[in-house]
């Protein structure tokens, strides 16, 4: 036998040229260049081609072959090559399902990171009121009276009293600067942290929204190449344009009238 | 005060650009169209889309005989090639009879509740088949399927409603007519259609093709099997063969060719492998069809306009699965030279898409107003 007319990397780098020969563009391109229809690449077409020339050529040379063996091996290697496109396919697929995996992560990253600002916002405010001077000042005075009051009615020296108050004043004021400052500690730590998230949130934000935009961009030229844009309808140029336009009205009104049919009963 | 300030302005412009992208992914998967062919035959349904997705699997389906199987198996319905490969584990449905829902008709042989088994496993298989074209979610479904022309009105109302839950608008169509359409021959042709229970004969002639216009013969693939299991058993009557070796075989070495290699398979002899010559049982049992086909062309021939004879006898088209026997065309054209004084007969280019994509091109063509007022 003699070998393979057509080889299979032959047929591939064919379907590769006629592939990267296409150009790829969307339907709203195209209806923005004012083109209503677009004659669409055929690989049946294609394949008759490629058996007829490998025919003639073969007879030219006086190489004699069983024809229908040739036709049946090209046949089966462009089979094989659509087959491999329905692979491509699936990846095409994988690619979109992944896209929307993206657009979700996205508008979830996009709340997550409403409610860390929110969040942020409230500590920061909280932080800022702080207890008032006015209520330890109060607190100051009560304890003041109570000293006085105590320290008078057991007879102790008004200049005692005051060491005393003074005394009190002092640990107050120093209890209550050690207790602030863990607070504010505290306080600056959580909103240190929030900022943190808020910051890394953002990048993850970013992160997704530009692979979303590449998905997006890569998306057009996929879509393209896996179907065929479709203008429903006979062609006008369509040189059985009335007969085929004649036909498929005959092929309607029968589905009208199985449909009538079957509501009757 | 200043950070906050900043910080509320990135969370407004976040949310911002959270609604534009949402307004832009619908644009993304603005409500589009999957067009798509079916030839829901008998032995295969095929299918043809307009994104490029073509699939084609045996129409079978099958459910787990019992609890052990279906823990085994994991699953409630299997479709196609998984069906042959666990069909021991299944009770099996081939719902389609030629060309119709078995029961469907006023056949008074199917039992009812066999008739509503079939019934589900047909929308069953047509969901799958709906499923395999992997449409996105949000897009319209419009599917052209090819029934045999002479289907009748309960034969059609049972495939309508088979597809109405997965497909939003839905046209039947005569099987043979849809192959020629797709060939772009649409006035003075014979269609051939050789599937596995019938061959269908169809005539066009620029107008829908009504019942003068086309023959249904019994003889499809399951009589040439028959055939030749018959052949086999007679001349070889120590070897031991299933259906689907005799199917295997056939779809392998099929030919009508005078000159060709041997043909031999490795079929059991008292359990032991052996080498088995089965050329002239092959070529014997694929001629077979051939004389029914060309009496019933003859018939379809001779009813014609006399002045358009000629044309439409040298205008045979040849398809379906069955057709794919080596020098099949080439035969029939050598019977009809014979006995109808000439012929011309030529193999579609894909026997087993053929009705498929020409169902495929007639969804397309089909003004969309058209698909609006059936769905
Ligand atoms: N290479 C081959 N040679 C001969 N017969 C084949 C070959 N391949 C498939 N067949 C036969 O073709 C038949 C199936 O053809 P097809 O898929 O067109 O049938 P179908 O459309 O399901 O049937 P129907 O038209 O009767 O509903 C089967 O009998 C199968 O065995
Ligand atoms: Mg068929």
């Amino acid at each position: 036998m003699v070998p393979l007319v057509m080889t299979r990397s032959l047929a591939r780098n064919l379907f590769h040229m006629l592939r990267g020969a296409a150009e790829k563009t969307t339907v709203e391109g195209l209806k923005k260049r004012g083109l209503r229809t677009v004659s669409v690449l055929n690989f049946r077409d294609v394949q008759m081609i490629i058996v007829r020339s490998i025919e003639n050529t073969l007879q030219r040379r006086g190489l004699d072959f069983d024809q229908s063996d040739i036709q049946d091996e090209v046949r089966h290697e462009f089979l094989s090559l659509i087959r491999e496109r329905d692979v491509l396919q699936g990846t095409v697929d994988a690619l979109l399902r992944e896209k929307g995996e993206l657009a979700e992560n996205r508008s979830a990253l996009a709340t997550e990171l409403d409610k860390a600002t929110l969040e942020y916002e409230n500590a920061q405010s909280s932080s800022e009121a702080g207890d008032s001077d006015q209520e330890i000042a109060a607190l100051m005075k009560r304890i003041a009276s109570e000293v006085i009051a105590t320290q008078s009615a057991a007879g102790v020296k008004p200049q005692l009293t005051d060491t005393t108050l003074s005394l009190v004043q002092a640990a107050l004021q120093d209890h209550l600067q050690t207790m602030g400052q863990q607070s504010e500690n505290g306080q600056q730590t959580n909103l240190n942290q929030l900022q943190r998230r808020i910051e890394k949130l953002k990048r993850k934000l970013h992160e997704t929204e530009h692979m979303l935009e590449r998905a997006r961009a890569n998306g057009v030229g996929i879509e393209r190449l896996s179907g065929e844009s479709v203008d429903p309808g006979v062609k006008h140029n369509d040189p059985d344009f009335e007969v085929k336009k004649e036909l498929l009205g005959e092929i309607f009104r029968l589905n009208v009238e199985l449909r009538q049919l079957l509501n009757k009963n | 005060m200043a950070t906050t300030g900043k910080n509320k302005d990135n969370a407004n412009s976040s949310t911002g650009a959270s609604k534009a992208s949402k307004s832009k992914g619908s644009a993304d998967t603005e409500q589009s169209i999957v067009w798509i062919g079916m030839d829901l035959g008998t032995s295969r349904t095929a299918i043809a889309c307009s994104n490029g997705v073509r699939e084609s699997f045996p129409s079978l389906v099958g459910y787990p005989k019992d609890i052990i199987s279906h823990k085994m198996l994991g699953t409630d319905v299997l479709y196609g090639k998984d069906v042959i490969a666990r069909r021991l584990s299944l009770n099996v449905y081939r719902p389609l009879e030629a060309g119709v829902i078995k029961g469907s008709g006023d056949d008074k042989n199917v039992a009812a509740d066999e008739a509503e088994a079939n019934m589900t496993a047909a929308r069953q298989l047509v969901k799958h088949a709906i499923r395999s074209a992997n449409a996105p979610a949000d897009s319209l479904v419009y599917c052209v399927i090819g029934a045999p022309a002479e289907a009748s009105i309960n034969n059609r109302h049972a495939l309508l409603e088979a597809a109405k839950e997965v497909i939003d608008s839905v046209i039947i169509c005569s099987e043979p007519f849809s192959v020629a359409y797709g060939m772009n021959v649409l006035t003075d042709a014979l269609v051939i259609d050789i599937g596995a229970g019938t061959t269908d004969l169809c005539r066009m002639h620029g107008t829908m093709p009504e019942a003068e216009d086309q023959v249904t013969l019994d003889h499809g693939g399951d009589i040439l099997d028959a055939k030749l299991s018959e052949l086999l058993k007679k001349s070889h009557p120590e070897v031991s063969f299933s259906l689907q070796m005799i199917v295997d075989a056939k779809e392998r070495f099929s030919t009508v060719r005078s000159t060709s290699d041997p043909i031999l398979v490795t079929w059991p002899v008292n359990g032991r492998p052996t080498e088995i010559d089965i050329t002239n049982e092959m070529k014997e049992a694929c001629f077979s069809i051939i004389p029914p086909i060309v009496e019933a062309l003859g018939k379809l021939v001779a009813s014609f306009d006399p002045e358009f004879q000629e044309v439409l006898r040298n205008n045979v088209l040849l398809g379906g699965g069955g057709s794919q026997i080596r020098g099949l065309a080439e035969a029939i054209s050598d019977y009809m030279d014979e006995h109808l004084g000439g012929g011309q007969v030529r193999q579609v280019e894909e026997p087993v898409f053929a009705g498929a994509n020409g169902a495929l091109l007639i969804s397309k063509d089909m003004p969309p107003e058209y698909w609006e007022q059936l769905s």
